[in-house]
């Protein structure tokens, strides 16, 4: 009995609840109608409703995280398990294909062991469900009945309900510090453990990275934690490949829409430019890995240079900053919009010509809040995964030369964390501080951001 | 039909004439054929109640209502024996000859130096920093800023006061020595203080530049012009000298409005 | 233009007119800036469109042999019963259908071009008998398009080896060989050879886990925005959650698989590629997202409306969720339906949290193994055969017309129900 069909029952019992609850409160109406009760029978019917729901639904939570625990425990227990494998893969295997023919998603097993498994899986399983089944309509009938009991007519369930619903909406919010609370926390906490063993000074400032998953965790070796070049190849391709595409693709587009283009084309360059911004990253990835990246290295190649990598950060800074177009386009037209009309009539009226007017008067008023969507596009750019895991290279090379390989920081968590280390390696911990900084960078570019704008904001009011 | 004073002559001064000058926003006439003449030897005033198309006639002689996608200007203004509204006439030389100065004052966000600096650097007046410092100097002196900020050029244009910002924005449109200088109502917001300043600074303009001012304050009109025209309506009632229109109109609306039966 | 050169006017010189040329040059060339701009824009867009459609193409078709199948005389056996078991594939291949079909295809094809025939083709007469166990007594041969191997394929498309070339092309000569529409790409799973893979696992997999990230994104969104426009106090609380709200909506995407790798699995480790965890991964990301339009939507219900509920005697609960709450709604689920197509294209936490699985079977449920659309595209793009190329496109073409569906409805919606008030 999955958790979802204890949730359907508990509905199914709650809604019942509802209509005795209500029932009851319209009884009190009938039997005086005179006598204004304390709240609507709606709202006595909702407080029953809250009472069975909610009790239940704690519990059905819990139940889940427990519920396989005890079935495992369970199933260990008998003595169908002694001839279990003690650890490793092979007794999980067992497990799992045991409670798979159980459940009834199998129809067999490839591990002859497994077999004697599936009889006390099938009982322990039979027999929770009907604990869960039972506990379920237990607590649902109790808080209903509860609830039923404290209505009266003088009853304020109006308020208790609105309370409950209050409740309901900080904890709502709520979410979102805990979410904070909790990447903050699962960062600290894993790149703590990190430079433990790992000193971030070699962190920090060493140009050498090649961290092996496969050695000694007992011995890590420093040297090979080097994360300089992955920052240089996250600035290098995100911060200034992809803003120089992005940037004066950005600002011009935004500027002949705002101040040239009629309203026909601007209905339809606005929507085109927002579907680039729409565009998901891996499509663009494989874009850029399929299409572009041979396209530069063939060019390069035309050219003279003939090393030029097929992975090399020009291709990914490239689509990278096509992506980014739109979110420069539409801040600058966002801050050029804001310019009080006052300052271009003052311009024109001097005999100014239209691009004049924009680069010398339009422009630098609303600077601030394109420098701001510059920093937030920056931003973007250097979280950025699927391409550069898909156009870009792994080699972490300390090079200026966009035609050579690269990595970034987004690329070596996605590879430091899809292999077959194990958790405790400091290969796999150190995607958690290279997480972390990231998290701070970005944060600082967003507060920056913020800060501009505000102070631009101040400027016009 | 516009009642025109016989004092009136016309003046073989003029520099700017008006002939039969209509505006239309969209299907909706805002002026209705109107006719002036704009010299150097006096200050013209246009007045009337709020909407009877002053400003809009004001913008027509520096082709301003060309931002205005909807308007449609028909007529002619001469300047110098070129038709201002017609193709050929070109909107950037002519905004220099003809200035402008706004109701608000709008300084743009730059130094005072740099604000008063921007025509002639746009229209290259100035090749050497020395010619350019000349200008600025020039233009404040003349608004009679000078004394109050040269030595804080390098401020904010937008951290002066009201007034002085207003004066500010007559410095940077007189910095390209314009002919004409159209004024819309440039001290309706400001201080008694600063708007007297304004109109003594309007007095010692006007001979070297031909200054129009759109005003809604009769006072003013009395004070700082000696030729006034009185629109209505889009049509413009009744034109003559200051002193005149101001003593003895002779249309029963322009009576009106000067004796404050409507405003 | 004026030719009387006033030397005291200095906006009348002929430099000044000299001048004005070069200045009208510099604004004609600074407007084809601006368009040359929006021109690369569109163009890239229209370039990585087309490219994606031109490749896709080819991956909705694939090289089938046609093979004539004689039930009656193939040797199998069953009945109604127990070729509609759950089993009965197993059975059929117990049995040997594997080695039956490759006979017929011998008959038809020729050794050379029967060792050509996928080796998972059997399956395809196996479903087809399952779906009808009548077949079996079936005297007449029954027809069937069965797709070929990879390696043949890339001869039919003049890639591979010259052998396979020219292989393909003899029997495509022939007419045993062709390039057919492949449907069954859509309903399909994941697989070794490009020539049996399929969309539907992942897909079903990213239906699963957008019904998850929805059920716990979109009420726990709507509700934080109602309390923060409607009912929070300020204080410095209130200033902490906006702070937290606006941060987690620019944190990049990865920090959420961090963040699903560190909580979620370490308290489900088993459920490593389960939509359930990737849905709730998914959430924490969106629901930042639906809070903003949320709060957006509610703003832009004017303070009337309350006023005007207020006066009637409504408590505040009843005034938002009777009067501001249906008005704020279509903004509501505008944002909703862009945030949740933001969710559909995302790669990166998924990767993280492990829903890289290999899937040949559709998920089941919200616990099985799953992967979802975006990862499935990123997998296949890591494959050598070229063959993948063209299935690759073809999944992105799919995943681009369910965002463009969406995004669609979306901007239907707001056009729909945009009020000004």
């Amino acid at each position: 009995m999955s958790p979802i069909t204890l949730i359907l029952i508990a509905i199914g019992l709650g809604l019942a609840g509802w209509l005795i609850g209500r029932a009851k409160a319209w009884s009190f109406q009938k039997a005086d109608p005179e006598a204004r009760p304390a709240s609507r029978p709606i709202y006595h019917a909702w407080y029953v409703a809250i009472w069975v729901v909610i009790p239940v639904l704690v519990f059905i939570t819990l139940w889940s995280f427990a519920a396989p625990q005890l079935i495992t425990q369970s199933v260990l227990a008998s003595p169908a398990a002694a001839d279990l494998p003690t650890f490793g893969f092979e007794r999980q295997a067992w497990l799992s294909e045991a409670r798979a023919v159980a459940i009834g998603l199998a129809p067999g097993v490839f591990n002859e062991g497994a077999e004697a498994l599936i009889e006390p899986f099938r009982e322990a399983i039979s027999f929770y469900n009907w604990i869960g089944f039972a506990v379920t309509i237990v607590i649902a009938v109790g808080g209903g009945i509860f609830a039923f009991l404290r209505i009266r007519p003088d009853f304020g369930a109006r308020t208790k309900v609105e309370r409950t619903v209050m409740i309901v909406l900080l904890l709502a919010s709520l979410v979102a510090i805990l979410t904070t609370f909790g990447i903050f926390a699962s960062l600290v906490f894993e790149t703590v453990r990190f430079f433990g063993m790992v000193s971030p000074v070699d962190f920090l400032f060493g140009t050498f990275w090649g961290p092996d998953p496969m050695s000694n965790p007992e011995n890590p070796d420093g040297s090979r934690y080097g994360a300089i070049p992955l920052f240089w190849g996250t600035i290098f391709i995100g911060a200034i490949i992809a803003m120089i595409v992005a940037i004066p693709l950005g600002l011009m587009s935004a500027i002949y829409l705002t101040q040239y283009a009629n309203p026909t084309l601007r209905a339809w360059v606005k929507p085109a430019l927002e579907i680039l911004a729409g565009v998901p990253t891996v499509v663009y990835g494989y874009f850029a890995a399929l299409t572009i990246a041979p396209m530069i290295r063939d060019a390069a190649v035309a050219v003279g240079v003939t090393n030029a990598s097929t992975e090399s950060a020009l291709a990914a800074g490239v689509v990278m900053g096509v992506m980014i177009i739109p979110f420069v386009s539409s801040m600058a037209d966002d801050s050029i919009a804001a310019v009080p009309s006052a300052m271009r009539d003052g311009s024109y009226a001097m005999g100014a010509t239209k691009s004049e007017t924009i680069s010398r008067v339009l422009f630098p008023a609303a600077l601030p809040g394109i420098v701001a969507g510059i920093m937030l596009a920056v931003s973007r750019a250097i979280g950025e995964t699927m391409i550069v895991v898909m156009a870009a290279s792994t080699a972490a090379n300390l090079s200026a030369n966009p035609l050579d390989r690269m990595t970034t920081v987004t690329v070596q968590i996605v590879k430091m964390l899809t292999g077959e280390g194990s958790f405790d390696h400091p290969a796999t911990l150190s995607a958690f501080a290279l997480g972390f900084v990231l998290f701070l960078v970005t944060l600082a570019l967003n507060f920056a951001a913020l800060r501009v704008v505000k102070r631009f904001r101040e400027a016009y009011e | 039909m516009t009642r025109i004073h016989d004092t009136i002559q016309a003046a073989s001064t003029a520099l700017m004439k008006a002939r039969d000058v209509s505006v239309f926003y969209g299907e909706k006439k805002a002026i209705d054929e109107v006719s002036i003449d704009i010299s150097p030897d006096y200050v013209t005033a246009f007045i009337g109640p709020s909407g009877c198309g002053k400003s809009t006639f004001l913008r027509c002689f520096n082709r301003m209502n060309d931002t205005i996608p909807i308007a449609k200007v028909t007529g002619a203004i001469e300047l110098e024996g070129e038709n201002v509204l017609g193709d050929t006439m070109d909107v950037v030389q002519l905004r220099a000859r003809v200035g402008m100065v706004f109701q608000k004052p709008n300084p743009f966000p730059k130094s005072i130096y740099e604000n008063i600096a921007y025509g002639p650097k746009i229209h290259g007046l100035a090749e050497k920093k020395a010619d350019l410092d000349a200008i600025v100097e020039k233009s404040l002196t003349r608004a009679g800023l000078w004394e109050e900020v040269k030595d804080r050029l390098d401020d904010s244009g937008t951290a002066l006061s009201g007034g002085q910002q207003q004066r500010l924005c007559i410095a940077r449109a007189i910095a390209v020595d314009p002919e004409v200088i159209l004024m819309d109502e440039p001290a309706s917001a400001l201080d008694p203080i600063a708007t007297a300043k304004i109109e003594e600074l309007i007095d010692e303009l006007s001979g070297r530049y031909a200054i129009v001012i759109v005003t809604h304050s009769m006072q003013q009109a009395a004070r700082v012009s000696q030729r006034t025209a009185f629109f209505h309506l889009g049509k413009m009632v009744e034109y003559g000298p200051t002193s005149d229109i101001f003593t003895n109109p002779i249309e029963e609306r322009t009576k009106d409005y000067i004796t404050g039966r409507y405003g | 233009m004026n030719n009387m050169a006033d030397i005291s006017r200095p906006t009348r010189t002929p430099q000044f007119e000299a001048r004005l040329a070069k200045r009208y040059r510099a604004e004609r060339n600074f407007k084809l800036m601006g368009q040359g701009a929006i021109v690369f824009s569109v163009a890239v867009l229209i370039f990585l469109l087309g490219n994606m459609l031109m490749n896709g193409i080819g991956g909705f078709q694939r090289a089938e042999l046609a093979v004539p199948f004689n039930f009656a005389e193939s040797g199998l056996t069953g009945d109604e019963v127990s070729l509609t078991a759950p089993s009965a594939v197993q059975t059929l291949e117990m049995q040997g259908m594997a080695e039956v079909v490759h006979f017929f295809a011998e008959e038809a094809l020729g050794t050379e071009g029967a060792d050509q025939l996928s080796d998972q083709a059997w399956r395809d007469v196996a479903a087809a008998l399952t779906s009808d166990p009548a077949l079996l007594s079936q005297t007449e041969p029954v027809l069937f398009n069965l797709p070929a191997s990879s390696d043949l394929a890339s001869g039919l498309a003049g890639e591979g080896s010259p052998e396979m070339q020219a292989l393909a092309s003899k029997l495509a000569s022939e007419g045993k060989l062709a390039e057919n529409w492949d449907w069954g790409f859509l309903s399909r799973s994941d697989a070794t050879s490009p020539q049996a893979v399929g969309i539907w696992g992942a897909l079903k997999g990213s239906i699963l886990t957008m019904i998850i990230t929805l059920v716990l994104a979109f009420p726990i969104g709507i509700l934080a925005a109602l309390y923060l426009e409607e009912y929070a106090p300020k204080n410095r609380w209130t200033d902490l959650i906006e702070v937290s709200i606006n941060n987690l909506a620019a944190v990049p995407s990865i920090i959420f698989g961090l963040l699903g790798l560190a909580v979620f699995l370490a308290v489900f480790p088993n459920l490593r590629s389960a939509p359930l965890i990737g849905g709730m991964t998914l959430a924490l990301m969106t629901m930042p997202v639906i809070v903003i339009s949320g709060r957006n939507a509610i703003k832009a219900v004017p303070p009337s409306i309350r006023d005007g509920a207020l006066a009637v005697g409504a408590s505040p609960v009843q005034v938002v969720f009777h009067h501001v709450l249906p008005l704020a709604l279509p903004g509501m689920l505008t944002g909703t339906i862009i945030g949740m197509a933001r969710a559909l294209g995302e790669t990166a936490p998924l990767l993280l949290i492990g829903m890289r699985a290999f899937v040949a079977t559709p998920p089941t449920d919200f616990m099985s193994p799953a992967t979802v659309l975006p990862v499935q595209i990123f997998l296949w793009s890591d494959e050598i055969d070229r063959g993948f190329v063209e299935r690759t496109s073809a999944a992105i073409v799919i995943l681009l017309l369910f965002l463009l569906l969406m995004n669609s409805v979306a901007i239907y919606l707001r056009n729909k129900f945009e009020k000004t008030w």
